[in-house]
């Protein structure tokens, strides 16, 4: 647990890094997770990149935390710290459903989920079928 | 049976950029490669969509790597140019259009694209047939098309896209997610409707 500025503020946040995320495929999705640090359930905010999801919370998505988000960073399959073969596009539409449902089922979540991202992750958003 | 990522019952909103399938088909890729639009990596990994020659998708790459972006800066009076793109190239940047018709999903969607990005089209089409999909009346969606390029927080070198060439995604996001969210709050630009 750590603090985040916010303004003159300093809020804890919870991170717990490198989960194992299952999804149908038998694939595991490594992912950093961050959410205020308290007893409540809060939305995610979650990005699923091919590029790396680094060490720790990139600069930036503190303002998520802020205003009460979770935040969830995924390596995809095959990428990076996530195990299986890479399949560019077509894998992200069942590991993004299978990783929606199993925020839906974690205890600091709302079960509300937003996504993310930017080029290969703004396509992988809308991989509608499965 | 499962069914579409965009009809899981826990995805309220989402907000992509640049959408367009630009890899089509796959190569083998280490798992910590760098994987972006380095050119390279897109022509030695053999990722040629179905259709396109592997020579014009490997000159329409390296061109990407020369001269992005395709389409220069344009003054307000110049008419729209359709680009350089020839039709291998165009099937290629529209390899993966909406149709609407299998677009049964009508969550909230914030898109950004880029004037001077080369998907700036895809972009467009996708946020319409998503758009269609939710119904004429359904308030759920903005997009937003600024003066940039592929990523506005990487400039080219040597090109000004001008003062406005940026805007403060991450504020829009938020703001988009809260609404989405229903957490009650002020209604900023995004929503009052001056972000189009």
């Amino acid at each position: 647990m750590r603090g985040v500025a916010a303004g003159d503020d300093v809020r804890s946040v919870s991170e717990s890094l490198h989960v194992r995320v299952p999804s149908a495929t038998a694939s595991i999705s490594i992912t950093n997770i961050f959410h205020p640090a308290l007893s409540a359930r809060y939305p995610t905010v979650l990005v699923r990149t091919p590029y790396g999801k680094g060490p720790d919370l990139p600069a930036g998505y503190s303002s998520f935390l802020d205003h009460g988000y979770a935040v969830m960073l995924q390596d995809v399959r095959g990428r990076y710290a996530s195990e299986g073969k890479f399949d560019a596009l077509r894998q992200e539409g069942p590991d993004g459903y299978d990783t929606l449902n199993w925020i839906a089922e974690q205890p600091w979540s709302n079960g509300r989920v937003g996504l993310i991202g930017g080029s290969y992750l703004g396509i992988a958003q809308c991989e509608w079928h499965c | 049976m499962r069914v579409a990522l965009l009809n899981n019952p826990h995805l309220k909103a989402i907000s992509p950029w640049s959408r367009a399938r630009t890899i089509i088909s796959t190569g083998s890729i280490p798992p910590a490669a760098p994987l972006s639009w380095a050119p390279a990596a897109l022509v030695f990994t053999d990722m040629t969509p179905a259709g396109v020659s592997r020579a014009k998708f490997n000159d329409y790459i390296l061109h990407l790597r020369c001269v992005p972006p395709i389409r220069p800066p344009r003054t307000n009076a110049e008419p729209v140019s359709d680009g350089p793109e020839s039709s291998d190239v165009r099937f290629f940047l529209e390899g993966h259009q909406c149709s609407g018709q299998d677009r049964p999903s009508s969550r909230a969607v914030f898109a950004v694209g880029g004037w001077y990005d080369n998907f700036v089209e895809s972009d467009l089409n996708a946020f319409t047939a998503l758009h269609n999909a939710a119904g004429k009346t359904d308030d759920k969606h903005r997009i937003m098309i600024g003066p940039w390029a592929h990523n506005m927080s990487i400039p080219f070198s040597g090109i000004d896209l001008g003062l406005d060439s940026s805007a403060p995604i991450r504020a829009y996001q938020i703001e988009w997610f809260d609404h989405a969210e229903g957490h009650a709050g002020k209604c900023g630009a995004l929503l009052a409707g001056d972000v189009a």
